[in-house]
């Protein structure tokens, strides 16, 4: 079973926003520099995949400049046997479109695969759309926001949320999935020391981009402003009756005047 | 944690030294931040139980798992050598965990000084045998490590101990009572002393790796102190009536433990400093989140002069004091003698965590009295610290007679 897991490096949420440096490789601190939190979980689902099955190997790859070797090293120190950096520096592709042609042309480089991980939504931008791209251009069967994963033979059935609920669905292998922060891979596990100093001593292959057959890489997104959204001010409202049904008819009232959807309550 | 990070930046570790420590670094600070700080009001609720009719302890609930976590993650392996089943990584990356541990739980932190300290003793004073059976389970976490020195008459004075420890055959057995045992009970070794020459006053005592396992019954919980903070954390009285001690468990050589326990104490008191900024880091980060959201004269309070040059002087200190503990534990690396350092480092960091927590208190204001806000905590759990592990009186001591001796002809 050979399982790859994307995994992005994205700002620390706690490094200053600053609008000249949205992406890692615009920054000069490593410690401003983080795995996107949702990818951890998409590393739980293959290391949990690959316990189960008893075999199997987890390769993470990360399309970054050297600000994301710390990005691939934390892969490893969670448990995953190898992992891949493909050398981005100065943030030279940052387009949604270009960046899943490349990931997409490093899994037929790296030939062997059996499901292709990714979280299910960067921290950052928050598109959700690598998986579903990644999927069509190697023409995989593809299934987002997936919470529970069995195998059976040369399918996967899995569990994905909807809205209301959750859909189950069955894939033929090989398969691309967008793991949900919720189910059974809630609880990404914890580097440890042990693997820590594994992945220290670990040297991570860097591939360039035009080693791969990526194709056309032309940006057709351009960023022409980035700014903080501005604060929204509420204001405490306390109502006050001693007979609570009168009280609760003030609240209704109150909250169909913002025009909250009440249900029965209407 | 840039702060920490920042310093650490600065100290003579190699690349691959200082990737390694920013990882592990980073890990533990999930660990804190994310899952033990959520728990630490309930501890202090719940505080420890002990059932007078099993002589059990036991930690509140939710400590254990916890624990078990830092267990997975090889937490306690970090300073224990390799050949031990440890990554013998340094001392300065250890205290910086003991910080972060105590940022986010003094209670749950007391695993962590106690850990090191019987390691050391073990793995310095140790016989063969004893190292190979107790470093380890020290090192996975199996066992906890504790330490027995205090007794009813023999507190700062720890020369004064009555404990008698009789030889008879290829065993000593230990008798009379220890106090202040953090862990007693729950640990799996107690590094202890008792008189084994009487006449000899304090060059008659020696040191012992006490296993509870071995003991039996002849160990036992009397009852568990109620105490003004730390109330996750277990303090027990233990009365020892024949506790056999094997030879192989005794500490360097007979009469000669006064010295060795001494001489061990300076590198746990660099952890205690490390405590003590963890606390007061806390203390600091709770007070300047206050300061910024309550307003009072239309404007947040952290805005008025008054407060903001408290925070100011809180955080010079806090830097201070993790500065010291930091400095200290890597000239410990390098191998000097850290014995006033040490003094220094843990009197000065404790008495800024009283200060800390004593304005933090203040700039919470009617809030910072309430149970409801941590800093009410911070302020009952942070006394203890100036005074377990040598009060800041026999620190002074230490460093009043370090300083005299530096006089110049």
């Amino acid at each position: 079973m050979n399982i790859i897991v994307f995994v992005k490096a994205t700002i620390d949420r706690n490094a200053p926003l600053s609008s000249d440096e949205i992406f890692p490789g615009d920054r000069d601190d490593k410690a401003d520099v983080m795995t996107n939190n949702y990818d951890k979980h998409a590393i739980e689902a293959a290391l949990q995949t690959i316990e189960k099955k008893g075999e199997g190997k987890v390769t993470a790859v990360c399309l970054g400049s050297d600000m994301a070797d710390k990005v691939v090293k934390e892969a490893i120190a969670m448990g995953c046997q190898e992992a891949i950096r493909i050398e981005n520096s100065e943030a030279r592709v940052t387009n949604f479109f270009s960046v899943a042609r490349i990931l997409a042309a490093a899994v037929k480089k790296i030939g062997t695969y059996d499901l292709i991980m990714f979280g299910m939504q960067s921290y950052d931008f928050s598109t959700a759309t690598m998986a579903p791209m990644v999927s069509e251009f190697l023409d995989l069967p593809t299934a987002s926001w997936v919470e529970k994963i069995s195998l059976n033979g040369d399918t996967v059935k899995v569990e994905k949320v909807i809205e209301g609920g959750t859909r189950t669905v069955e894939l033929k292998l090989p398969v691309v999935l967008s793991i949900a922060s919720s189910g059974d891979f809630e609880e990404p596990r914890y580097t440890s020391v042990r693997r820590i100093m594994k992945a220290s001593r670990t040297k991570v292959p860097v591939w360039e981009i035009d080693e791969l057959e990526a194709g056309s890489l032309d940006t057709n997104v351009q960023f022409t402003q980035i700014e903080e959204p501005p604060a929204r001010m509420e204001e405490c409202v306390v109502f006050k009756d001693d007979d609570v049904p009168v009280l609760v008819d003030k609240l209704l009232e109150a909250l169909k005047e913002k025009g909250l959807n009440l249900g029965a309550y209407k | 944690m840039k702060q920490i990070l920042k310093i650490f930046k600065n100290l003579n570790f190699s690349k691959e030294e200082q990737e390694q420590n920013q990882m592990i670094l980073e890990m533990v600070y999930d660990l804190a931040m994310n899952e033990i700080i959520e728990k630490e009001q309930e501890w202090d609720e719940e505080g420890a139980h002990f059932d007078p009719q099993t002589k059990q302890v036991s930690y509140p609930s939710g400590m254990m798992e916890l624990y078990k976590k830092c267990q997975e993650n090889d937490l306690f392996a970090i300073i224990v050598p390799e050949e031990y089943d440890g990554f013998g990584l340094s001392y300065s990356l250890w205290t910086a965990v003991i910080e972060l541990m105590a940022r986010a739980s003094l209670a749950f932190s007391m695993f962590f000084p106690s850990q090191s300290l019987s390691i050391e003793i073990i793995d310095n004073h140790g016989t063969p045998e004893a190292k190979q059976k107790y470093l380890p389970l020290l090192s996975s976490g199996d066992a906890i490590g504790a330490m027995a020195f205090s007794e009813p008459n023999a507190g700062s004075d720890i020369s004064a101990v009555a404990t008698k420890a009789e030889k008879e055959g290829d065993s000593y057995y230990l008798t009379g009572n220890k106090i202040w045992l953090s862990h007693g009970g729950a640990a799996g070794t107690n590094i202890t002393l008792a008189v084994t020459d009487k006449s000899q006053g304090p060059r008659g005592l020696s040191a012992f790796i006490l296993d509870p396992e071995i003991a039996g019954s002849a160990y036992e919980v009397v009852r568990i102190e109620e105490k003004m903070g730390l109330h996750g954390s277990i303090t027990s009285q233990v009365a020892l009536d024949r506790a056999e001690v094997p030879k192989e468990n005794l500490l360097g050589k007979e009469n000669e433990g006064l010295r060795l326990v001494l001489g061990s104490l300076a590198s746990s008191r660099i952890g205690i400093a490390a405590q003590s900024a963890g606390i007061a880091e806390t203390a600091l980060q709770e007070s300047i989140n206050y300061a910024n959201q309550r307003v009072q004269f239309g404007r947040p309070i952290g805005k008025h002069q008054a407060i903001s040059f408290m925070l100011a002087d809180m955080a010079t200190q806090v830097h201070q004091a993790r500065l010291m503990y930091l400095n200290t534990a890597r000239m410990k690396d390098n191998g000097e003698n850290t014995q006033i350092e040490s003094s220094m480092a843990k009197y000065f960091a404790t008495e800024v965590a009283q200060k800390i927590t004593y304005e933090a208190v203040q700039i919470h204001g009617g809030y910072g009295y309430s149970r409801e806000y941590r800093v009410e905590r911070l302020f009952r759990d942070a006394r203890v610290l100036t005074i377990y592990e040598g009060t800041s009186e026999m620190q002074k001591t230490i460093i009043g007679r370090g300083t005299l001796g530096r006089a110049q002809q």
